[in-house]
């Protein structure tokens, strides 16, 4: 059905697929970093567009495409800076392509920024706590919670900024994808007993996150 | 907790959900799309606002963009041609444009390319031409209105930018009191009420940001020439080998005394 970038571009792109190829692309001539650079920016593209039209569903009369060229560059720059050493912890024997290990890190670092006055100065995009549905949203039960998709997407959000791309990738697999230990502990090459302990580890995440909205006032958990 | 499992599965299937929505705008955005899907799509778009603007967004970034984001890597200033932008918010103008194109690259000390966002007082404007305004039509503020300039760098600057803001109104030409912030990584504001900035209380008034990374650059001649410009189709921002210049004009109402 699909095809893949670098059959769509030819040879200006390449996708490592071990650590050895990422580190080659990295200290090789600067032609193969910009060929990894072009591999990778439309999945950054991808993960900065999806954060931004959801984070502006309801703005009005403005297009999002310059902002999300700005903050594509933005995490492009970001994950090359130090010596790539976001780049460099991508470890494809955890069972995840380099493609997808930038994607869930873009979508955390989008977040992030969005979320930073500190990394983003002055920002012009709204924070989170402040869109307008969040500010109106009523006070619900937990039981509320579970049932209404806009509490449960900011919670999918503020997951996705919170846990490192590995814990995201156990999630995705055990609760998204609701694979058994068994499966996810083979396709990561980990064992049952370390998997079970990522599952406690991030049900207590969930539940940090939850509080920590509670805490903001961005929905409520009593009533 | 039993609470807690359902948390955590229901957190799960709006993660499920967003991923199964978002699939096929994500392949759209990395070009995994056949022609036939990308074309399927295209016309979905025409049907519906929203997925427009999905479509919009998702449109796979311009392979010469792309190939300067990745130039940027090495240090080179990003030259992206933007389209300039206008934010209309509540009632305040905020009209958002790039600028800058980059520095010179035989410049010793080139500065990043900049993104401006200019947002003035009370005026409500929907994006008309700033640069081929002319006296009549200049945004009308009061004095008490808040102004911001704001110049973000579409890379991490090597070195902290040297920043003059400077005024011309019924006065004369001169330093404004007030200074611009500049933040770690860059980014320059000067922001504050109108009045105050430009030392005036009404009449028509210039605001000039000059940014330099040299410190050769003779930031006070590039301001006087900013300044000297007519207002009427002129250029509002000017790039030198190692500088960068922005003009912002605005009319300032007079208050009237109550009778």
């Amino acid at each position: 059905m699909s095809k893949r970038p670098q059959d769509i571009k030819g040879g200006s792109h390449i996708e490592p697929r071990s650590r050895e190829e990422l580190r080659g692309a990295l200290t090789g001539a600067p032609h193969q970093r910009h060929a990894l650079a072009l591999t990778l920016i439309p999945v950054i593209h991808g993960r900065v567009a999806r954060v931004l039209v959801r984070k502006r569903s309801k703005s009005k009369g403005r297009g999002l495409r310059q902002d999300i060229e700005d903050l594509t560059q933005d995490v492009l720059v970001r994950l090359f800076e130090d010596d790539s050493k976001i780049l460099r912890r991508w470890n494809p024997q955890r069972g995840m392509s380099l493609r997808s290990y930038v994607g869930l890190v873009a979508e955390r670092k989008v977040l992030g920024i969005l979320r930073s006055r500190s990394r983003s100065p002055w920002t012009e995009f709204p924070e989170p706590g402040n869109d307008e549905s969040l500010i109106n949203a009523r006070a619900v039960s937990i039981q509320g919670q579970i049932e209404s998709s806009e509490f449960l997407e900011v919670m999918a959000e503020r997951l996705t900024e919170r846990i490192t791309p590995l814990g995201m990738r156990v999630f995705k697999l055990l609760f998204v994808e609701q694979r058994t230990v068994k499966e996810v502990a083979t396709q990561m090459q980990t064992t049952a007993g370390a998997l079970y302990v990522w599952r406690n580890r991030l049900s207590r995440a969930v539940a940090e996150v939850r509080a920590e909205l509670e805490e903001e006032g961005v929905l409520y958990g009593g009533g | 907790m039993v609470e807690d499992e359902s948390l955590v599965r229901g957190v799960a299937r709006a993660m499920r959900e967003l991923d199964d929505s978002d699939e096929k705008w994500l392949a759209l955005a990395e070009g995994r799309l056949s022609p036939e899907e990308r074309e399927k799509l295209e016309l979905e778009a025409k049907e519906s606002p929203e997925d427009a603007r999905k479509f919009e967004a998702y449109s796979p970034i311009d392979e010469g963009v792309a190939r300067q984001m990745a130039a940027s890597l090495d240090g080179n200033p990003v030259r992206r041609q933007r389209v300039r932008r206008w934010i209309v918010s509540g009632s305040a103008l905020a009209a958002s444009f790039a600028i800058f194109l980059g520095s010179r690259p035989e410049a010793e000390d080139p500065l990043p390319a900049f993104t401006a966002s200019v947002r003035v007082g009370d005026a409500v404007e929907r994006g008309s031409a700033l640069e081929t305004r002319g006296l009549s039509e200049l945004p009308s503020t009061r004095a008490d209105s808040t102004i911001e300039v704001l110049l973000r760098p579409a890379s991490e600057a090597t070195r902290q930018p040297r920043v003059v803001v400077w005024i011309q109104s019924e006065r004369g030409r001169f330093a404004s009191p007030v200074s611009a912030e500049v933040a770690d990584n860059g980014a320059i504001r000067l922001r504050g009420e109108v009045g105050a900035i430009a030392a005036a209380d009404h009449g028509p008034v210039s605001v000039v940001l000059v940014v330099a990374s040299s410190p050769e650059a003779d930031m006070e001649r590039i301001a006087a020439e900013m300044l000297s410009l007519e207002a009427d189709g002129m250029r509002r921002s000017q790039t030198g080998p190692s500088w960068q210049a922005i003009r912002v004009d605005a009319l300032i109402r007079a208050v009237e005394e109550p009778r």
